[in-house]
C-alpha cells in the first residue's frame, strides 16, 4: 500500500467514501460558521455547545434509541443556544456564564448516561464519534442539517460581519444584536448537532476553530477568508483520513480517525503560524521598495 | 478514615482551593483559558502514564509547555487569546486520545480524566490540594494590593509603574496547579464547573473583593460537600452531583440579585464589572445615583499626607503624580497607599475624580463636600468650581415630570481656560 493508493484508491471503498463526505460538508461549514465564530470570538461557546449536546444525546437515546439521538441533540443544543445569548446580556461574565451553562448540562448528560446505559461506551462515542461507521441515514442528516445552519449563517452574512467588526455601529443602524447573537448561535448549534453523531465533538470543535483561525494568518481580505477556511479543511480532512487508512491498513497500527484529522487540521495551524511570523519577521527587516519612499 | 470519609475531606479542600483561585479566573476572565489547559493537560498524564512518572506531575509539566505556546499564540496578530485557548484545547486533546489509542492498556481513561472519581482520592492527592491552597492563601494575603489592582485597573496598575508579567506569572501558576490537583479527583470538565460557579456566584453576592476572596472557597466546598452527600443519598455519581450543587448555588445567586431586598442598592451598583468598556475621553469616576457606602474613616497619617498634598496641588493630578510629589517632600508613603487614600477620598466626596482619556485617573481636592459642578479647562487642567442653580432646578423639574425621586447628577462642563484660548489664538495667528 503506498501514499497515492492511501489518497485515491482508499475513497472507492464505501466507508471510506462517507466519511470523506461528510468532512467535505464539515469543511463548507468550517468555511462559513467558522470564519465567523473567528471574527466574533465565539470560540468558547462553541466549546460550550460541545459539550451542552451531551445530555440531550444521552435522553434521547434513552428515551427513543438511536432515532432519539438527533432530536434529542437538536432540543439540548437549540435550547442552549438561547439560554448563550440571553446570558450574554446579562451582568455576568459572558465566559463563567457559558462555563456553568455547559458543565451543568455535561453533569446531567453523565447522570442520565451513568443510570441507564453503558456509560463508558456512550461518552466515548459521543466525544470521538464513528468516523468510520456512519451510515448512508446519518450521512444524509447530517448534509440537511448543515445545510439550515449554512443557509442561516448566509441569510445574514452582511449583518453578522458588520456585527462583528463594529458592534456599536450595527445596534446604531438598527440591527439587533440580540436577533444576530441568537441565529448565529443556533447555526452553531445545528452544526455540532449535525456532525457530533457523525464525527464527535472534538473534531467538530477543531472544524469550527481551527480553519478560520489558519484563514486570519494567511490572508487579511475579508472574503478571501472563506474560501481559504474551507479549502484548507477539506485538505486536512482528506489528508488525515488518507494517514488513518494508511497507518491502519499499511502499518498495521490503529490511529482513532477523529483524532487523527484534528492533529492534521492543527499541524496545519502550527505551519502557517510558523510561516506568518518568518513572513512578517523578513517584511519587518526588508527596505521598502523604492516607489513607495 | 473510611474512603466516604475521604472523600468529603477531599471534596471540601478541593471545593475551596477551586472557589479560591476561581475567584480570580472569573475576575481576570480567565475561564476558557483554565478549560483549554484541563484538556490540553491529557496528553501530559497519558505520557507520564507511559513513562510511569506520577501522573499530576505529567500534567504539570505539560501546562507549563501549553502556557506557553498559548502566549505565543496570543500575541500574534489577528489571532488572540481565544484563538490560542481553542487550538491548544483541540489539539491537546486529540494528542491525549491518540497516545491512549496506541497504548490500550494504560490506566488513564477518558471518561475518569472527563469527569473524575472523588471515592478513589488518596491522602497524597489532598495533601497535594492542601498544600495548593496554602500556596493560593499566601499569594492572596501577600500580593493581594497587586492582584486586585491589575485586575481591576490595568492601566492604574502599568500607571502605577508596576510590571505586569510577575502578576500574570502569579494567577497563570495558581490557575495551572489548581487546574492539575483537582483533575483526579473531579475531572476536567468538574473541575471547570468548580472553578467558576462558586466564584460567579460569590461575584453576584458579595459587595467588596475581599467578600468574594472568602465567600467563594466557602461555597466550593459547600458545594463539594453536599455533592458528594447528595451522590450517595441519590445514587448518582459524585463528580455531576458537585457540578451540579454548584451550578444550583449560582443560579440561587442570580435569583437574589434579580430580586433585590427593600433597603439594599439597586443591583447594578453592588458591584461594578471590573473590565468594562470603557470610552475615551473625561467621566467622572462617582456614579451620580450611588448613595455615599458609609466606611469607617481610617485617619492615618498616610491618608492625612495625601490629603493635604492633594489641596496644596492646583488642578487635577494623577496617582503617580502626586506619589512623586510627596515623595519630594520626603514621605517614605507608598504608590498603592496613594491610589487607595485617593480612591478613598474621592468615594467620600472629598476629592472628584476623572478618567484622563488614556485610562489614568485623575484626582483633585473639592473645597467643599457638597453638591457642586466643576468647569475644567481640557487643555491645562485648570479646575473652578460653580454652582448652578439652573442646572439644580432643571434636573429637579425633569425627574418630577418623569416620576423620579432622589435624583442625582453630575455635570462637569470641559473647554478651553481664558489663558489656554489666548494661547490657541495667538499659535493660530502666527501659522
Amino acid at each position: 500500500m503506498d501514499a497515492w493508493g492511501a489518497l485515491l484508491d482508499a475513497y472507492s471503498l464505501p466507508f471510506m467514501a462517507r466519511a470523506l463526505m461528510v468532512l467535505l460538508v464539515l469543511s463548507l461549514v468550517a468555511g462559513i460558521v467558522g470564519v465567523l465564530v473567528n471574527l466574533r470570538g465565539l470560540e468558547f461557546i462553541s466549546d460550550g455547545l460541545t459539550h451542552a449536546v451531551f445530555p440531550g444525546i444521552a435522553i434521547g437515546f434513552v428515551w427513543g434509541g438511536r432515532e432519539g439521538l438527533f432530536a434529542g441533540a437538536i432540543v439540548a443544543a437549540v435550547l442552549t443556544a438561547v439560554v448563550l445569548a440571553v446570558l450574554m446580556r446579562r451582568a455576568v461574565p459572558v465566559d463563567a456564564a457559558i462555563a456553568i451553562v455547559f458543565t451543568a448540562m455535561f453533569s446531567i448528560g453523565v447522570i442520565v448516561v451513568s443510570r441507564e446505559t453503558n456509560y463508558v461506551g456512550q461518552l466515548e462515542q459521543l466525544l470521538f464519534g464513528r468516523l468510520l461507521t456512519i451510515s448512508v441515514v446519518e450521512v444524509v442528516q447530517t448534509v440537511v442539517i448543515c445545510a439550515i445552519a449554512l443557509l442561516l449563517v448566509a441569510v445574514t452574512l452582511k449583518e453578522q460581519l458588520f456585527r462583528a467588526f463594529d458592534r456599536t455601529g450595527s445596534s446604531a443602524v438598527g440591527y439587533r444584536p440580540f436577533v444576530l447573537d441568537l441565529v448565529l448561535n443556533v447555526a452553531i448549534a445545528l452544526v455540532v448537532v449535525a456532525a457530533s453523531s457523525a464525527v464527535g465533538t472534538l473534531l467538530v470543535l477543531a472544524v469550527l476553530i481551527v480553519p478560520g483561525a489558519v484563514a486570519r494568518l494567511v490572508t487579511v481580505r475579508l472574503w478571501l477568508l472563506f474560501p481559504v477556511a474551507a479549502v484548507f479543511a477539506a485538505v486536512a480532512a482528506w489528508l488525515g483520513l488518507s494517514l488513518g487508512y494508511l497507518a491502519s491498513v499499511g502499518a498495521g497500527v490503529n490511529l482513532p480517525s477523529g483524532a487523527t484529522v484534528v492533529l492534521v487540521l492543527v499541524s496545519g495551524y502550527a505551519l502557517a503560524l510558523v510561516g506568518r511570523l518568518l513572513l512578517d519577521r523578513v517584511r519587518a527587516l526588508r527596505p521598502l521598495p523604492a516607489a513607495v519612499r | 478514615m473510611d474512603y466516604f470519609s475521604t472523600a468529603l475531606l477531599a471534596a471540601a479542600v478541593i471545593g475551596a482551593l477551586c472557589g479560591l483561585v476561581g475567584s480570580l479566573v472569573v475576575l481576570r476572565r480567565r475561564t476558557f483559558f483554565a478549560q483549554a489547559l484541563t484538556h490540553a493537560t491529557f496528553p501530559g498524564a497519558v505520557g507520564a502514564a507511559m513513562l510511569g512518572l506520577s501522573i499530576p506531575l505529567g500534567a504539570f509539566v505539560a501546562s507549563i509547555a501549553i502556557v506557553g505556546i498559548m502566549t505565543l499564540i496570543g500575541r500574534v496578530r489577528r489571532q488572540g487569546s481565544q484563538v490560542a485557548s481553542g487550538i491548544v484545547l483541540t489539539a491537546g486533546f486529540a494528542l491525549g486520545v491518540l497516545l491512549q489509542a496506541l497504548n490500550p492498556s494504560l490506566p488513564v481513561h477518558v471518561d475518569s480524566f472527563l469527569v473524575g472519581s472523588i471515592l478513589t482520592t488518596t491522602g497524597s492527592d489532598i495533601g497535594l490540594a492542601a498544600g495548593v491552597l496554602g500556596l493560593a492563601v499566601l499569594a492572596v494575603v501577600f500580593f493581594g494590593k497587586e492582584l486586585l489592582l491589575s485586575t481591576f485597573d490595568p492601566n492604574g496598575y502599568r500607571a502605577a509603574g508596576y510590571r505586569e508579567w510577575p502578576v500574570e506569572l502569579l494567577t497563570l501558576g495558581l490557575i495551572t496547579a489548581t487546574v492539575v490537583t483537582a483533575m483526579p479527583a473531579v475531572g476536567a470538565i468538574l473541575a471547570i464547573a468548580l472553578i467558576a460557579a462558586p466564584a460567579a456566584a460569590a461575584r453576584l453576592l458579595a459587595r467588596t473583593v475581599g467578600q468574594i476572596l472568602i465567600a467563594a472557597p466557602v461555597l466550593g466546598a459547600t458545594a463539594g460537600i453536599s455533592g458528594v452527600l447528595l451522590s450517595r443519598a441519590l445514587d448518582v455519581a459524585a463528580g455531576p452531583a458537585i457540578a451540579l450543587t454548584a451550578a444550583a448555588f449560582f443560579l440561587l445567586a442570580l435569583a437574589v440579585r434579580q430580586a433585590p431586598l427593600p433597603g439594599r442598592q439597586p443591583p447594578d451598583q453592588w458591584f461594578p464589572d471590573p473590565r468594562p468598556d470603557r470610552p475615551a475621553g473625561h467621566r467622572s469616576c462617582r456614579n451620580p445615583g450611588q448613595p455615599r457606602v458609609e466606611v469607617m474613616k481610617r485617619n492615618t497619617w498616610q491618608r492625612e499626607a495625601v490629603r493635604t498634598a492633594l489641596s496644596d496641588t492646583v488642578g487635577f493630578v494623577s496617582v503617580q503624580g502626586l506619589h512623586s510629589r510627596l515623595h519630594a517632600t520626603g514621605s517614605p508613603i507608598g504608590l498603592a497607599t496613594v491610589y487607595r487614600a485617593l480612591a478613598d477620598l474621592a468615594g467620600e466626596g472629598e476629592a472628584d475624580c476623572l478618567q484622563s482619556p488614556d485610562g489614568e485617573s485623575l484626582y483633585r481636592a473639592c473645597s467643599t463636600t457638597d453638591h457642586h459642578h466643576h468647569l475644567i479647562c481640557r487643555h491645562c487642567g485648570l479646575t473652578v468650581e460653580i454652582e448652578a442653580d439652573a442646572v439644580e432646578t432643571w434636573a429637579k423639574n425633569v425627574a418630577a415630570e418623569h416620576g423620579f425621586t432622589q435624583a442625582a447628577h453630575v455635570v462637569d462642563v470641559f473647554g478651553l481656560c481664558a489663558a489656554c484660548t489666548a494661547a490657541s489664538a495667538a499659535t493660530t495667528a502666527i501659522a
